[in-house]
């Protein structure tokens, strides 16, 4: 194993450098004083969401700085994920400062079209090779590429699943459910049987927020829907009425989702589940861990997962999430910045960092097969399948616009505001307005 | 319920004509309306600091008893949440710069604000009236409009990631209300007052020093404890101007205490609480010269 | 004369720091946004056209627009009424002799000194539905039947928001009022008292007008807070459910920061700005006597 990987790192370090070789000069051409190469001089900045372990980013940063001497780096802590409109904030007032700072930046797999159709990523065309790509799901190799052109690099991959409660199926002899009608049937049967009024059937996340669109892409795909096709809007048809109206009738009419799902996003959802007042949950890869640790969680080893449900005519759907590295286009060393992203999502870094639990998911195919991963971190290792088909959403620079009114249509038709087709159609001329 | 029904009580007790009654009646009436008031009090004191205190027990709960209701006190006392707080991060840091931070505002600002206070509350000039005016138009900008601009600015200045970074804005955003108080404050000093002390000799400046100041001492400590605390909570600039923890001020680091989409809610509600208590000792210390029986009034006697 | 120069340069001179400041940070990044608010401009992608007051004719034809004035509108001046209500209660009572007052004064300012960004998901931990205390104790009372969905309910939703943004602001109205009475000479009362007048009048005859320019002040400074309040809603409701509590702070923070719309976004931050000045030039009519030097 180290044997093989010293031997990837060196061939990979002589592919960069005649890489670089070439780029240097093409970069050259356009700003001739920034790509003065000395040893000793490289200074970069690197702005990356909080992740895990505090010190974690800090300490692998220390092993690339001990490995690349003369290069050092200046750790940027940006919020967590789920203050992604703070991240989206300071990755817009620094990158469109055009100052070269930070040098390499985490973003959110739905913003790499927006900052890659403004010029903001450097693209990364002449660094990778086909045989860096290939080493990583294939959706998300596409999912970093926009224009014909690789803005981003991988870093984490995420997916929404469905968390249930093993106990308590087994109770009542149930299996997990495969599709939607029987999560309901046995979401009632449980919450029935159990007599507990604080015992709620099945948590999503329904806040007017970007979690709500994430999990309508998943009933949405479930129903066999997609959102886009190209530049044209394909929400409003037979699938999208079908998934609103399941979302809206999973609190109405089945009444297995409390009506405070409105106000859920994933905390809210996650901890009355980890609580044991919840049968099933939706929610990332992170609530596994957390299920499991005794300090936060009263249904230790109760807990199982699985994919989420669907329609008979779709298919289990499992959204895309993730945040991937990307390179700032004004930034002075794009080669050391490079460097930087080759080290951090090499398979030596990307494997250490998901060893603990709670810890984010490798997106470099091999990594979910070390045997250290399978021992130290079962779950994870088991979730390569339901990444490999996971769904994105709607990959436009726009997106962020579309969101929003994604978020507004929904959230009006789960308030009962609207009625399904009323808030169908309102996205729909909203996403085509946009698109324009 | 006792809060509408409280002040009837206390004025039924006040007029003079019932107080002919009999002894026993006007000291049953009086105490009622005592009652009335420190239920009142009470009720004024629930209300404020019960969900502090709500915060403070969710402190010393274990995580896994959040979402358990009731009990309503912990079943099990932990401290771990504080511990945490420091062990995984040194959270000193942000309490070390937001003192500093909020410190330096509040005196900067009060200085300045004197300064231009006394011009505008006691001194005639041509356009005093709209400069005034463009001092309201201030507080009126939506902050979250500006913070592109601003941070353009300042990155080209150097001034991100410095204790100047935050303190100038802070000054900028919190002088309006601080002119505004105070201008009111020292516009309602006598000037036969100011005239006295200049007759002795005082120079303008001396007189401000010596006479306005003093007795002005409620409207700055108010106008002190505004500052400070507007600026100990200031979120919006703290964030996008600071990216070092060297720099960071509390709600900045409260902000980050989450990991991934994991709330540590146990930690929050210890961080809270701990940089709450400063604020209140600091209150308590300060509240005997905020609101003081001022001399005006006397002084008309 | 030349004394009379020589007291304005004077004052002047003392206004140089305080506008040196305001104008660089405040009014000159408000000005180019104010000038942005005439263009359609991203905030990421080059270039920039100019469109006059195209942004401002496309703000009236957005529904958004005006359900977010509406629900700012309603959040302001719901939550500036309550608070100036309670806060003079407060203010009152607190200028009252009592034992441990000092305590009490104290107390009051607590919800002041919490971070907003933490009293929020305090709230909103509160009003949960499943596992919140304000459902559990109003259960326990038995004044709700069943559990109320405080923050997903379209109409109940901003009134939280209210409640919440009351409940950490009056202690700064309390402060203020708190202030203004104790610049109220004590003699006056007791003159009054001599001449025969109650408690009542007293409140009407004294403190109310002596009170009045500070109250008016007051009240001004926390309509304009009011109006352009962002945390407490960002937090707990991102504007939803249905858009229910979404106001022109969050709207414009969308629109600027997510939808990256520079020149739409700014001419929304320019329509608050017009609106609080408008507000500002019925208070300042109201309180012109006050501010003319006699």
């Amino acid at each position: 194993m180290t044997l093989t990987r010293i031997s990837r790192r060196t061939i990979v370090k002589a592919g960069v450098g005649a890489a670089v070789g070439t780029t240097a000069l093409h970069l050259g051409a356009r700003r001739a004083p920034a790509v003065i190469r000395r040893q000793g001089e490289v200074k970069l900045t690197f702005a990356a969401i909080k992740t895990f372990g505090p010190d974690y980013i800090a300490e692998i940063l220390g092993q690339f700085e001990e490995e690349n001497p003369g290069i050092t780096v200046e750790y940027i802590e940006l919020p967590t994920p789920n203050n992604s409109t703070e991240v989206h904030t300071y990755l817009v007032n620094s990158l469109n400062a055009r100052n070269g700072e930070p040098d390499v930046f985490t973003q959110d797999c739905i913003w790499i079209p927006e900052f890659g159709g403004a010029g903001l990523a450097l693209p990364l065309d002449d660094f990778v090779t086909d045989d860096d790509k290939a080493a990583y799901f294939p959706g998300l190799i596409e999912n970093c590429t926009w224009d014909g052109k690789i803005v981003a690099w991988p870093w984490m991959v995420d997916g929404g699943f469905m968390f249930y409660r093993k106990d308590l199926l087994d109770k009542y002899s149930l299996e997990a459910p495969t599709s939607w009608d029987e999560l309901i049937s046995s979401a009632q049967q449980v919450v029935e049987g159990e007599g507990n009024p604080d015992l709620a059937g099945f948590l999503w996340q329904g806040k007017q927020a970007e979690v709500l669109v994430c999990n309508w892409v998943e009933f949405l795909g479930s129903a066999g829907g997609s959102t886009l096709d190209g530049t044209t809007v394909t929400i409003n048809n037979e699938a999208g009425a079908k998934a609103l109206q399941l979302m809206v009738d999973l609190i109405y009419e089945a009444r297995v989702t409390p009506e405070a799902v409105l106000t859920y996003d994933e905390e809210p959802s996650r901890i009355p589940f980890t609580s044991g007042n919840a049968v099933f949950l939706r929610n990332w890869s992170y609530t596994y861990g957390l299920a499991q640790d005794a300090a936060e969680s009263s249904v230790v080893d109760k807990v199982a997962y699985a994919p989420l449900p669907h329609f008979e005519e779709g298919r289990s759907t499992s959204c895309l999430g993730g945040y991937q590295y990307g390179i700032n286009a004004s930034s002075k060393n794009p080669e050391a910045a490079y460097k930087l992203v080759q080290f951090l999502s090499s398979e030596e870094i990307q494997l250490k960092s998901s060893l603990s639990p709670g810890s984010s998911s490798p997106t470099r195919i091999a990594v979910y097969d070390a045997p250290e991963l399978k021992e130290a971190n079962p779950f994870m290792a088991s979730l390569k399948d339901i990444f490999t088909g996971s769904t994105p959403r709607p990959i436009h620079p726009a997106y962020p616009q579309m969101s929003l009114a994604m978020q507004s249509g929904l959230s009006s038709a789960l308030a009962n505001q609207m009625g399904v087709q009323e808030a169908l159609d309102s996205i729909a001329q909203q996403l085509t307005d946009i698109i324009g | 319920m006792t809060a509408t029904q409280a002040p009837a009580q206390v004025r039924t007790g006040a007029p003079p004509r019932q107080a002919a009654r009999g002894l026993t009646g006007q000291r049953l009436v009086a105490l009622l309306g005592k009652f009335a008031f420190f239920l009142l009090a009470l009720l004024i004191v629930v209300w404020s600091v019960g969900p502090f205190l709500w915060m403070a027990i969710t402190s010393i709960k274990p995580d896994r008893d959040l979402a358990a209701l009731p009990p309503i006190l912990p079943t099990e006392i932990t401290f771990s949440h504080y511990f945490a707080l420091f062990e995984q991060r040194p959270f000193y840091k942000y309490i070390i710069n937001s003192t500093v931070v909020s410190i330096a505002t509040t005196l900067i600002c009060l200085v300045i604000g004197s300064l231009a206070g006394y011009a505008f509350g006691r001194l005639h000039f041509p356009a005093r009236l709209p400069l005034l005016l463009t001092v309201l138009v201030v507080s009126m900008f939506p902050q979250i409009s500006i913070v592109a601009p601003l941070y353009r600015i300042f990155q080209s200045r150097g001034l991100l990631n410095t204790y100047e970074g935050l303190i100038i804005p802070y000054n900028a955003f919190a002088l309006p209300l601080a002119i505004w108080i105070l201008t009111s404050f020292f516009r309602s000093i006598p000037a036969e007052l100011e005239d006295a002390s200049r007759i002795d000799g005082s120079t303008r400046l001396g007189a401000l020093f010596r006479v306005i100041l003093p007795l002005s001492a409620p409207g700055l400590f108010t106008t002190a404890i505004l500052v400070f605390i507007a600026a100990w909570n200031e979120f919006l600039f703290a964030l996008t101007f600071t990216t070092s923890i060297d720099r960071q001020t509390i709600p900045v680091g409260i902000a980050l205490l989450p990991a991934m989409y994991h709330v540590p809610w146990g930690n929050i509600a210890a961080a809270s609480t701990l940089v709450t208590l400063p604020l209140v000792a600091l209150v308590l210390i300060l509240q005997r010269w905020i609101v003081r029986g001022i001399v005006a009034g006397a002084l008309k006697g | 004369m030349q004394r009379q120069v020589g007291a304005q340069g004077f004052a002047f001179a003392l206004l140089i720091p305080a506008f040196v400041l305001i104008v660089g940070v405040a009014l000159w990044p408000a000005a180019q946004t104010m000038w942005m608010s005439l263009h359609k401009a991203s905030m990421i992608m080059p270039g920039t056209e100019f469109i006059g007051l195209q942004n401002y004719q496309k703000q009236l034809g957005d529904p958004r627009f005006w359900n977010a004035w509406r629900n700012t509108a309603y959040f302001t001046v719901a939550s500036v009424a309550l608070e100036t209500l309670i806060g003079l209660i407060i203010a009152l009572v607190l200028s009252q002799e009592f034992p441990l007052r000092g305590w009490v004064r104290a107390a009051v300012l607590v919800p002041w000194a919490i971070p907003t960004v933490v009293s929020s998901r305090l709230w909103g931990l509160i009003f949960n539905t499943d596992f919140g205390l304000a459902n559990y104790l109003l259960r326990s009372a038995g004044i709700i039947q069943t559990d109320r969905n405080w923050l997903g309910e379209v109409g109940v939703a901003l009134n939280v928001t209210v409640l919440v943004d009351v409940w950490k602001t009056t202690p700064f109205m309390a402060l203020l009022i708190m202030a203004g009475l104790s610049t109220i000479p004590g003699d006056l009362y007791e003159a009054a008292r001599v001449d025969g007048a109650n408690m009542l009048q007293r409140f009407f005859q004294i403190t109310v007008p002596l009170l009045l320019p500070v109250l008016l002040v007051s009240v001004m400074l926390r309509l304009l807070d009011a109006f352009r309040v962002f945390d407490v809603i960002y937090v707990m409701t991102g504007g939803g459910p249905a858009d229910s509590t979404e106001v022109m702070s969050t709207f414009t923070y969308k629109i600027l920061f997510s939808a990256t719309q520079f020149g739409f976004g700014s001419s929304l931050a320019g329509s608050m700005f017009i609106t609080l000045l408008a507000v500002s030039i019925v208070f300042l009519y109201a309180l012109r006597n006050r501010l003319e030097v006699e």
